[in-house]
């Protein structure tokens, strides 16, 4: 699935992300949250009222049932188009259009086998964006496989890992964590017969590259000061997280799972254009009956939103449109 | 039964929906589309139970039977698990039956049971199909009649029962190679679509409804559910339907070898019914022209791009070109000729076949005289559609031949003038130009101008514009001034038609009342308007004169003439020429009310264009203009520019008076001055303004006026230019001659000052003089003063006869008084003694000439008083040093006037 939010002052937001990274979950909450009322951060703009509600109905109609929305297939193109008005921090009282489109995340992973000649109009479009949001589900990434047998496991602890992201995100750092390898099982070596999958990482970083060269910018390259080309990432499902990452920051997993992910953004964008989000658009697993129940008849929001803020401490918020505040605004847009 | 094999694929999720197993490697291209293509269609709604459902679709090498069911072990809501056989596309056209293919479907257990997948598949194939002639229910009745009669894609129906059996239905009739290219899904969530074509036929749930809201619309989507019969008329009276329910695949076969024996390619599926409808149309048309006609029209739909040397093309085209004697002459007699040179398909076989054109040819030329001949006045207006319908010339030829002859078979000899104004628009094209030539000179000018004025009434096409042209250009070289009048007038320009007959007449070195007489055969309106239009220079006077002249005619008021006039270029020359003839009170009033125009005229009149004076109209709107006008901006450069001496002088007639009164007022326009400079205002200066001024000034208040003209002088005559200098001075000296003994008083100092610091001036000297004539006349108190000022200035002219001043200002001396010199010398003694001014004043005009002195004591030496007259200028001089000159001969004149008992010593004791 894929959003592009057209602001108004031409502002556009594309939403990325490969299959089952939670883009429709989030798309579905966050409308679902819109027709509620819940969000504290926008609301419906009431003097633009669409005519037509079908495509948010079809959107939220899963989540507005306690149900995870379906794979989306290849042929399903659906478009939601919402007038929005900013009601907290910089922008409030700013009125914005909000369109997104629903996609099949595997186009990403065709993306990136036919690189050369598989971007079409819409990708051109959603390339044009002003900023984006890189979904990504922590479990549900397609691991590099490597083409010889896994070494026996490591003997150190998780004491002696270092805490420093930086050690951490070193390839060689990386390679001998502990930590590194116990949440990441190795995958089996490739067989001729597999069927052909493509790394979540790569096609993510092949994504960007590309998206980076249709706007003109070189390798490393940055943007101007003024015009800055924000990258939000977004980890989903952190309700299913491992209980020892609930507390550390989200930019500590990035560096440690999706590594090359992080490398890539670390040297084609300045500090002030990435920032990690880690995201639970239903709060609990909806497949857990008991929840589902207690999710359906919530009247404050189950959705839960984190990230650092300028202390390194870890900020907590129930509005699922934070990360988009931020990709409309910046830093400022995560200020009260 | 024939043992075949075919290959599978198994797709589903796994880390997203994707080729899971297999028996044959795919291409890029056929693994893209069975990717997407086994994957859910679009949004699932809510609730909404996926049922196991067929999608048949060609792929590349293969053709694609895929059969999808929910993955209800899968991770995610809305996952799928396919199987697709793919039939090699060679093959799947003779398959007659889809069922046996259906059936070696396998429903795998999870996405992890992909081992029976990946091997080839046998089946054996049924030969002959099954046809179910019964039942026929509605859904198999809107779908075939959708899929056979109509070429829109895709058709849709939702909520159909029995979805699987329809297809196998359609798959019965289909014949080989629509087989191949025959798509459809039973169970669509949206419109799919393979290589960007939409799919064929659709069968969506109810719950998907909204997803075909862009096609609700068209005909070929029912929804059932909603109780609304589809948008297409039923198939049970179709004669076509009547048979597909009867023969079911045989019907198929007819048309394939109905095809095959015309040597046709089989049409697409959605034309059979019309393909149906040739047949029977075939078997008509040697009898029926519309049969013949149908007949074409469905090859078009059918073989848009049929070649014209097809066999059973070139026969169609044959027999409709053999039927067109019988065609009736209905809605239009060439309507049916019409038809047949417009059909794309006649035009191939033409190009292709020689004799079917010269067969064409000839009909078209036969017909069109026959029915041109028949109906002529239904004829003609469809000439025009036709000849553009024509795009062979041999057809355009025969066209041309065919009216031609039709006219020369006329009754009339006098055609041209019977035919519509529709005849005369096609004929540029086919009735050559010679033959409207001829029919426009041959006929009598009334005649021609009856028929020409037919299309006046009508704006001209552009075709009867071209040939119009093509007239004009005739007429042009047979200097036809009233055929070019005419041919203008058609062309709805009747004021240009005049006046480019009026310059033909120039060119020609015509006679003008030849011109005027051509004119004047045209509305009196137009001829005026023509008249006030913007002419070359050696027309303006021509046309002033017959515009006055027309007006004048047809009495038009005073006012309506020069409000017109008053808008254009050419008005106030018209309107001179219209004064010329008019009473001149009339005139003067109605100039009087509209005086920019006046103005207008003027400066025309002035500007020199004119081919003929017009003194009377000149002097008449010179009379009406007001004062105030001759500061108009437009009036003084045209009189600068002295074009006309003679406007020019009216003028400066009519306003010299005013500028004079001015002038008296103590005030008077700089910028009037400047006339002064032009030469009029020289000649006015020089001839005219001395008697003008010399009537205005002989009143009282011209005698009193010297102050207020002196001022005026005294202000401007420092700066003013040669020509202004001379007119002030003019002026001046006209008040002086009349100013009387007040006025000289009044302006003694002033003038007397001016005088004495310019006494090497010309004009210081005449004005002396006159200002002594003056004082001389009137005696005003301030006499001394002027003639201490002004006597020593004029004096030793006098003297040296130099009596010029004297000559302009109309002194005359006395009868026998020749020497005017002793006259005015004697005059001063006289003067001096008689009102005993003080000697002082007498010595200083004396200016030290002791001659003067001598001669002018002359003049009291009988004098009553003269002894103590010059005893006090004695007394005088010998006070003052520059004097002591004059003393000898004061003493001389004291001893000469004393009276003999007075000695010189005894005098000197006294």
């Amino acid at each position: 699935m894929d959003g592009g939010s057209e602001m108004r002052e031409r502002r556009n937001v594309t939403v990325l992300g490969v299959t089952g990274s939670g883009k429709s979950t989030w798309i579905g909450a966050l409308a679902d949250g819109l027709s509620r009322g819940a969000m504290s951060r926008i609301a419906f703009d009431d003097d633009a009222w669409p005519d037509d509600t079908s495509s948010l109905d079809r959107v939220r109609s899963y989540i507005q049932l306690g149900e995870y929305p379906g794979h989306t297939s290849k042929e399903m193109h659906a478009v939601v188009e919402l007038a929005l008005r900013i009601e907290r921090g910089v922008g409030t009282g700013e009125k914005v259009r909000l369109k997104m489109s629903d996609y099949d995340g595997e186009l990403i992973e065709d993306l990136f086998r036919d690189r050369t000649r598989g971007w079409d109009d819409a990708w051109l479009r959603r390339a044009r964006a002003d900023s984006f949001l890189l979904f990504l589900r922590h479990d549900f990434a397609k691991k590099l496989r490597p083409l010889r047998r896994p070494r026996p496991a490591a003997t150190k602890t998780v004491e002696n890992q270092s805490s420093d992201p930086l050690v951490a995100s070193s390839p060689e750092s990386l390679r001998n964590s502990p930590i590194a390898e116990r949440s990441l099982p190795e995958a089996p070596p490739a067989a001729s017969n597999d069927p052909r999958y493509v790394p979540t990482a790569l096609a993510l970083v092949e994504l960007l590259q590309w998206i980076r060269r249709e706007r003109g910018l070189l390798p490393v390259e940055l943007t101007p000061e003024d015009k800055p080309l924000r990258i939000g990432v977004v980890l989903t499902a952190w309700d299913t997280i491992a209980p020892e990452w609930k507390r550390e920051a989200p930019e500590k997993y990035l560096a440690t799972h999706f590594s090359i992910v992080r490398d890539f953004l670390a040297s084609n964008f300045r500090d002030d254009e990435v920032r990690v989000f880690s995201l639970s658009a239903t709060g609990g697993d909806l497949k857990d009956e008991g929840y589902r129940k207690r999710f359906i008849e919530a009247d404050s929001p189950c959705s839960r939103v984190y990230w650092t803020d300028d202390t390194q401490g870890l900020v907590e918020d129930t509005d699922l449109a934070v990360p988009l505040c931020w990709a409309i605004y910046g830093d400022q847009g995560l200020i009260d | 039964m024939t043992r075949r094999t075919v290959e599978q694929a198994l797709h589903g999720y796994d880390h997203g929906h994707q080729w899971l197993a297999g028996s044959v490697e795919l291409t890029a291209a056929e693994a893209a589309l069975v990717d997407r293509l086994t994957d859910l269609s679009g949004f699932l709604p809510p609730s909404t139970e996926v049922p196991s459902y067929l999608t048949l679709y060609p792929c590349g090498r293969f053709y694609a039977i895929a059969r999808t069911w929910p993955d209800r072990s899968g991770t995610r809501s809305g996952t799928v698990l396919s199987h697709t056989l793919l039939v090699s596309s060679d093959e799947i056209g003779s398959i007659e039956i889809l069922a046996p293919l259906l059936a070696l479907h396998r429903e795998p257990t999870d996405v992890k049971d992909r081992d029976p997948y990946k091997h080839t598949l046998e089946f054996a194939d049924l030969a002959e199909p099954r046809w179910q002639t019964e039942p026929s229910d509605s859904v198999w009745e809107f779908i075939a009649a959708m899929l056979l009669g109509y070429t829109e894609r895709p058709v849709v129906m939702v909520d159909a029962d029995a979805h699987e059996d329809v297809v196998q239905r359609v798959w019965c009739i289909l014949w080989p190679s629509a087989r191949a290219r025959f798509s459809t899904c039973t169970f669509a969530l949206g419109v799919r679509r393979h290589d960007r074509s939409p799919f064929d036929l659709l069968f969506a749930p109810p719950a998907a409804r909204a997803a075909f809201l862009e096609i609700a619309k068209t005909p070929t989507f029912w929804d059932r559910l909603q109780a609304l019969p589809p948008k297409v008329p039923g198939v049970y009276g179709q004669p076509w339907f009547s048979i597909l329910q009867t023969k079911g695949p045989k019907w198929r076969d007819e048309l394939l070898d109905w095809c095959s024996s015309h040597s046709l390619p089989m049409v697409p599926v959605g034309l059979c019914a019309r393909l149906e409808r040739l047949r029977v149309l075939d078997g008509r048309s040697s009898e029926h022209i519309t049969a013949a006609r149908g007949r074409l029209d469905a090859i078009r739909a059918l073989w848009p791009k049929l070649k014209g040397d097809h066999p059973y093309l070139e026969r169609c085209v044959t027999s409709l070109v053999q039927h067109q004697p019988n065609a009736p002459d209905l809605p239009t007699p060439l309507r049916s000729l019409f038809d047949l040179v417009s059909r794309s398909e006649v035009l191939r076989v033409a190009q292709s076949r020689p004799t079917v054109l010269e067969n064409i040819t000839r009909v078209l030329q036969s017909e069109t005289e026959a029915r041109c001949i028949r109906n002529p006045s239904l004829a003609w207006p469809d000439l025009a559609l036709f000849v553009d319908a024509a795009t062979v010339r041999t057809w355009r030829e025969a066209l041309a031949v065919g009216v031609t002859s039709a006219i020369a078979k006329a009754p009339s000899a006098d055609a041209a003038t019977q035919w519509s104004i529709e005849a005369l628009n096609a004929a540029p094209e086919f009735l050559r130009e010679e033959i409207v030539l001829q029919q426009l000179f041959t006929a009598l000018p009334r005649e021609r101008q009856a028929y020409l004025a037919k299309l006046v009434v009508i704006s001209a096409s552009e075709r009867l514009k071209s040939l119009l042209f093509r007239l004009l250009h005739f007429a042009i070289r047979q200097h036809d001034g009233r055929l070019e009048m005419d041919i203008y007038t058609c062309l709805g320009d009747r004021v240009r038609g005049i006046r480019k007959a009026m310059a033909r007449i120039l060119l020609i070195q015509g006679p003008r009342y030849e011109a005027g007489a051509l004119a004047e055969g045209y509305p009196w309106e137009d001829r005026v308007t023509w008249c006030l239009s913007s002419l070359p220079q050696a027309w303006r006077e021509f046309a002033a004169y017959y515009g006055a002249r027309w007006a004048r005619e047809h009495e038009l008021k005073a006012d309506t003439i020069v409000e017109r006039c008053a808008a254009v270029e050419q008005g106030p020359l018209l309107v001179m020429h219209w004064i010329d003839d008019q009473n001149a009170r009339e005139a003067e009033e109605v100039l009087i009310n509209f005086p920019e125009f006046t103005v207008r005229l003027v400066v025309e009149s002035l500007s020199g264009r004119a081919e003929r004076a017009h003194p009377r109209a000149i002097e008449i709107a010179i009379g009406a203009l007001p004062d105030t006008s001759f500061s108009a901006t437009e009036l003084l450069p045209a009189l600068f520019a002295d074009k006309s001496p003679r406007v020019a002088d009216y003028l400066l007639k009519r306003f010299g008076p005013f500028v004079v009164s001015e002038v008296t007022n103590g005030r008077v326009p700089e910028q009037l001055l400047r006339l002064f400079d032009t030469p009029s205002g020289e000649r006015w200066v020089g001839q005219i303004g001395v008697d003008e001024i010399g009537r205005l000034t002989d009143e009282p208040p011209g005698w009193a006026a010297l102050p207020n003209v002196w001022s005026v002088f005294e202000r401007l005559h420092e700066a003013a230019s040669p020509g202004q200098r001379a007119a002030l001075e003019l002026i001046l000296i006209a008040f002086v001659r009349v100013a009387n003994m007040r006025a000289l008083d009044a302006t003694a100092s002033a003038i007397t000052a001016w005088i004495r610091n310019r006494t090497v001036e010309p004009f210081a000297e005449r004005l002396a003089a006159e200002l002594l004539v003056a004082v001389r006349s009137r005696g005003p108190s301030s006499t001394p003063v002027w003639i201490e000022a002004c006597f020593r200035v004029v004096y030793p002219q006098i003297r040296r006869g130099e009596r010029n001043a004297f000559d302009l200002t109309r002194w005359r001396p006395g009868d026998g008084q020749w020497d005017v010199a002793r006259d005015w010398r004697e005059w001063l003694a006289q003067t001096w003694l008689r009102h005993e001014y003080a000697p002082d004043g007498f010595l200083r005009t004396i200016d030290g000439d002791t001659r003067l002195l001598d001669e002018a004591l002359v003049g009291v030496q009988r004098s009553w008083g003269n002894e103590e007259f010059v005893q006090s200028l004695l007394d005088a001089a010998e006070h003052r040093k520059q004097w002591r000159s004059y003393v000898p001969v004061l003493e001389r004149w004291e001893d000469e006037l004393r009276p003999w008992y007075k000695s010189k010593k005894k005098r000197r004791k006294d």
